[in-house]
């Protein structure tokens, strides 16, 4: 698919769309955990792996080490919801969540998948409403690695031309924050578009 | 209705997952045949009753926190229970060796009838997954500790090929290397050359007979250390063979080798060898002039120190 097949209206839509389920996604976790956060405008853009580890670089810094949890999701429209938090904003959301000083790895891990469970959930699930479709989730993964490992080899040739959208979610009386990536790619891009036009269609029809 | 109802009741016992359904309160409605195998707790005893009754060690409160997300969400939700305080634990009973007691679980917690506040939660047993990975992270680690070792041995034999195993200075092979990429350089100049330092202990063969060979060797590392202390930072020194050391001198003209050689000598005079006292060394230098090879210039710095020997030694020719 060609970029400029995905329009800047599309992509006013997406943003639109995302920003919906972002407030979903706070409002979600201020119930379900009583934390109060803010998330950041999402920046939405088309662009390919190398843009991708670009936007990376110049978002995330390298010299830290990171829980990076790793969610697929399919169905009518999939990708890939990627939640990255910093080593010290994951043991303090352990800490938060067990009630535990000084939480084991194992809490922290279980800790984050829980904060990402909520937010793909909330996010995607949202998302996908607004587009009147319903998408299944997989098991999650996290994994601990540095900034610069954050995109593999294999995901460099998995992914060709990408959808990114990006934000930042913030719980400052927590000490916690972290960024959230959605990839998606080829034909999900393509679908998304035809989504993305109905939508249209019905808002306008 | 019936016939549908016992058809769920089959497929429920069927699953080959543990399977049950639970509600917030952690009251068990339904408990499949796997849990039943596995755990080793009948439907019968456990329907009805509270979970913590018969796995009194679960993080409940967690446990409560992740069913209230899955009914509030109404998507499901996962966990990866390896934490013995996370979920039930089931023993794991496998005849073959494993690394495992309990079973690995893997947990999703989806919405069942969100109304009444159930849920059904299906279990996987990803033990063979984690051994795996676990066989994996063994495996790496020995790896990385072979491959710490390969490294290790293979930097030793390099500096091993280079090296004089007696004196611990540059061989002769890494001193023939050193000179050939020197005469390759083009930019020498009468003023701006290199030259070629060879010297020998004086009346070391004496040394050898009178105090043997273990002494002899004592003065060879001696010399070479007081050598290695006094030439300068950039010079080559090796041991040719023998008693006799090269040095090769970058950015030097007659007068500099000769200073330099000269220092040598005097470092070498001043030395004191127990048993011995002092010994000495004679000096021959010579100076790279356009067109020479590694031979012509061995061949004018042997002249030199033919000549040393022959004046008297313990002194510092250049040819």
């Amino acid at each position: 698919m060609q970029e400029s097949e995905f329009s800047a209206d599309h992509l006013d839509v997406l943003k639109e769309l995302m920003n919906i389920a972002m407030g979903n996604a706070t409002a979600s976790i201020a119930d379900l955990l009583q934390a109060f956060g803010t998330m950041h405008i999402p920046y939405i853009s088309v662009s390919d792996m190398n843009g991708l580890k670009s936007f990376i670089e110049e978002t995330i810094p390298s010299n830290q080490h990171y829980y990076v949890t790793k969610q697929l999701f399919g169905g009518m429209f999939g990708g890939e919801f990627i939640f990255v938090m910093t080593d010290k904003s994951a043991a303090n959301l352990g800490n938060y969540l067990y009630d535990i000083t000084t939480p084991e790895e194992e809490d922290i891990l279980d800790a984050v998948i829980e904060l990402t469970n909520i937010l793909s959930a909330t996010i995607i699930s949202r998302l996908t409403e607004e587009l009147n479709i319903k998408v299944q989730f997989f098991v999650p993964s996290t994994e601990v690695m540095s900034g610069n490992a954050l995109i593999g080899v294999e995901e460099t040739l998995n992914y060709h031309k990408i959808i990114i959208v990006s934000t930042q979610m913030v719980f400052q009386s927590q000490n916690v924050s972290g960024y959230i990536f959605i990839l998606t790619k080829g034909e999900m891009i393509e679908r998304l578009r035809t989504l993305i036009d109905q939508k249209l269609e019905e808002l306008y029809a | 209705m019936t016939e549908t109802l016992n058809y769920c009741t089959v497929v429920f016992d069927s699953l080959e997952n543990g399977t049950l359904i639970i509600d917030e309160n952690c009251i068990v409605w339904a408990w499949n045949k796997w849990l039943e195998i596995n755990t080793g707790i009948s439907s019968e005893r456990i329907i009805g009753k509270n979970l913590e009754e018969f796995y009194p060690e679960v993080d409940y409160k967690g446990l409560q926190r992740k069913i209230r997300t899955t009914l509030r969400l109404s998507t499901p939700t996962f966990y990866d229970a390896s934490l013995s305080n996370r979920f039930i634990t089931i023993p794991r009973n496998k005849i073959s060796s494993s690394l495992l007691n309990t079973m690995q679980l893997q947990v999703t917690i989806s919405p069942y009838i969100p109304q009444m506040k159930r849920v059904m939660i299906s279990i996987h047993d990803i033990s063979d997954l984690h051994e795996l990975k676990m066989t994996l992270q063994q495996k790496m680690a020995e790896i990385v500790r072979l491959n710490t070792i390969l490294t290790q041995d293979r930097k030793r034999i390099e500096v091993l090929s280079i090296t004089d195993p007696l004196t611990k200075l540059y061989n002769r092979q890494k001193f023939n290397e050193v000179l050939e990429m020197m005469l390759m350089r083009k930019h020498w100049s009468g003023e701006n050359s290199f030259g070629m330092i060879i010297a020998d202990v004086d009346y070391f063969k004496k040394v050898n007979d009178t105090y043997g060979h273990q002494v002899g060797d004592k003065v060879l590392i001696a010399v070479a250390q007081t050598l290695s202390q006094t030439i300068r930072t950039g010079d080559i020194l090796a041991r040719w063979g023998g008693e006799e050391f090269v040095v090769l001198v970058p950015d030097v003209n007659r007068e500099k080798i000769c200073f330099v050689a000269e220092k040598l000598r005097c470092a070498i005079e001043q030395m004191t060898i127990s048993k011995i006292g002092t010994i000495t060394a004679s000096f021959g230098t010579s100076l790279f002039v356009h067109g020479d090879t590694d031979e012509t210039l061995m061949y004018r710095s042997d002249l030199a120190l033919y000549r040393a020997k022959k004046g008297g030694r313990n002194r510092v020719e250049f040819s």
